[in-house]
């Protein structure tokens, strides 16, 4: 395989999974913050 | 581009989720929540945060299109800016993170110079903020008026209202929040335009020859000066901007606020060889995008099936609109912190409804200069050019815990600032603005040198290791002394 096939699938299939996590955290991060009672109000 | 309904409709769910959660989010109720979102900001959500402010136009589009015409060059270049995000993370950000009464690098500033040098950086840091959230005002209205076929003036306004609308609401907080949900759909968004691409490739083999030849070329035919010029661009030019700082201040700790950074520098080395490889794909699969600068959204057209292509539109978006919220806030709370002792002696309440009322304001102001000014935009984005060589040098002087005085912060801005003024407005760098950043580097370092021979003259000698403030400026919080943890 060359460098640049290498490159882009690997970092893709990274980049799919960190931002499945990025979506989960920063939608719990926003619920928490804004519509939970984790607010300290 | 042709656009199926289904990439309409999600584009368009895109924009009204955020302006819903913008009007049904509940306001924060105070400043800190605002500004700092309340210092409670983890590791993973600095990392996200941190990537999506700094994942602009420049570094996704504007990249891909250097890669289609220079090979990897200019990667070269931009892991520059790694480098930097990664060594701020290691020395400088949890430093930052210590003044833990600071809302802005102003902030920081006065309690290491003086109330003159919170002033001052607080015009280069509203300037700065302004000025770019204009640039990215019309860079988003331009997407969505392209995509979508909407007027550029309406597309303009919905863009940057919508930001507008839950930065005034939810602050940092939610800029935040929001900005690892838009980093989420940037890099799956742009995985699968890779991906795509990549699946119409016969030959690798071509590509790695063709890249390579690209990037020698583009090596040969750039001397040395300019080379150097931009390394040092892009090493110094965005060093600790005031929203990049903004997330160091908000971390729930030193080591998230380490952490965030370092990730975030290891992180962007993956996404420029990301899109230096999309843009350099995009030569088999696109040979003629016509727009080169259009390069990366020629190729998701030309391999994105309909409903990916509208997420891919979505993915734009966001990298404008993260930047720019971004940049919203930071201009908001530098206002309100650093260019008026009557407003931040106020209380907290305040402060929170003069930051706000900035918030809108601001984002008014980057409408109508998007639309109807753009000659003042180039003036803001003076601040830019002047940001590495006034506020850096004493900012990270003093944070390092080096000696300091009133004279020495004061001095090496102003100087540094005339020098690089001068030579930009002399047009002595020629095309190569990184001279009168080094320039002006030199000038800034003069002038700290020369405010320390003032201190030993007026007998305000300095102590190495601790800062010294002068009789008369307020502190932000209570004297910290470097070494201590202060949460």
């Amino acid at each position: 395989m060359s460098v640049i096939e290498i490159i882009a699938y690997l970092s893709s299939i990274l980049c799919v999974v960190l931002g499945c996590g990025a979506i989960v955290a920063g939608a719990r991060y926003i619920r928490s913050g804004f519509f939970g009672d984790n607010t300290g109000e | 581009m042709k656009l199926s309904y289904l990439d309409i409709v999600v584009i368009a769910s895109y924009f009204v989720a955020l302006a819903l959660f913008g009007v049904l989010v509940r306001r924060g109720h105070r400043f800190d929540d605002y500004s700092v979102a309340r210092r409670t900001v983890p590791t993973f959500i600095v990392l996200t945060s941190l990537s999506a402010t700094y994942i602009g136009p420049g570094f996704s589009l504007g990249l891909a299109a250097k890669a289609f015409n220079t090979g990897f060059f200019f990667v070269l270049f931009f892991l520059f800016f790694s480098l930097q995000t990664i060594v701020v993370g290691a020395w400088i950000a949890p430093r930052l993170r210590r003044f833990a009464k600071a809302y802005t690098l102003g902030d920081v500033m006065r309690e290491l110079y003086g109330n003159e040098a919170q002033w001052l950086t607080g015009v280069i840091s509203v300037g700065l903020c302004v000025g770019f959230t204009a640039v990215l005002a019309r860079a988003g209205g331009v997407v969505l008026s392209q995509a979508t076929g909407v007027q550029l003036p309406l597309a303009i306004l919905i863009a940057t209202g919508v930001a507008v609308t839950y930065t005034y609401t939810g602050g940092l907080k939610s800029v935040v929040g929001v900005e690892s949900v838009q980093f989420g759909i940037i890099i799956i968004a742009s995985s699968t335009v890779l991906i795509a691409s990549a699946l119409r490739v016969r030959s690798f083999a071509g590509i790695d020859r063709d890249a390579l030849s690209l990037t020698i070329n583009a090596w040969r035919s750039n001397s040395v000066l300019s080379i150097l010029g931009l390394a040092l661009s892009f090493l110094l030019g965005e060093t600790l901007i005031p929203p990049y700082a903004n997330r160091a201040l908000a971390a729930q700790s030193e080591n998230a606020s380490r952490k965030g950074f370092i990730l975030a520098g290891l992180f962007s080395i993956m996404w420029f060889a990301m899109m230096a490889v999309a843009g350099v794909i995009a030569r088999v699969v696109v040979p003629a995008p016509g727009d080169i600068e259009g390069v990366l959204v020629a190729l998701a057209g030309a391999v994105l099936p309909s409903g990916l292509l509208g997420l891919f539109l979505v993915a734009l978006a966001a990298i404008v609109m993260s930047t720019q919220e971004a940049l919203l806030n930071s201009a908001a709370v530098c206002l309100t912190r650093d260019l008026s002792s009557k407003i931040r002696a106020r209380n907290e309440d305040s402060q929170l409804v003069i930051a706000r009322l900035a918030t809108l304001v601001f984002g008014v102001l980057a409408v109508w200069m998007a639309l109807r000014a753009p000659g003042i935009i180039d003036g803001l984005l003076i601040c830019y050019s002047l940001w590495a060589s006034t506020v850096l040098p004493p900012l990270v002087w003093g944070v390092i815990g080096l000696p300091t005085t009133r004279w020495s912060g004061v001095l090496s801005v102003l100087l540094g600032g005339a020098v690089t003024g001068y030579c930009l407005t002399a047009k002595l760098a020629g095309r190569n603005p990184a001279i009168a950043v080094l320039a002006g580097l030199t000038g800034s370092a003069v002038g700290g040198l020369i405010g320390f021979v003032i201190a030993r003259f007026t007998q305000n000698v300095a102590v190495s290791g601790k800062q010294l403030l002068p009789a008369d400026s307020e502190p932000v919080s209570d004297p910290i002394s470097y070494g201590e943890h202060h949460q």
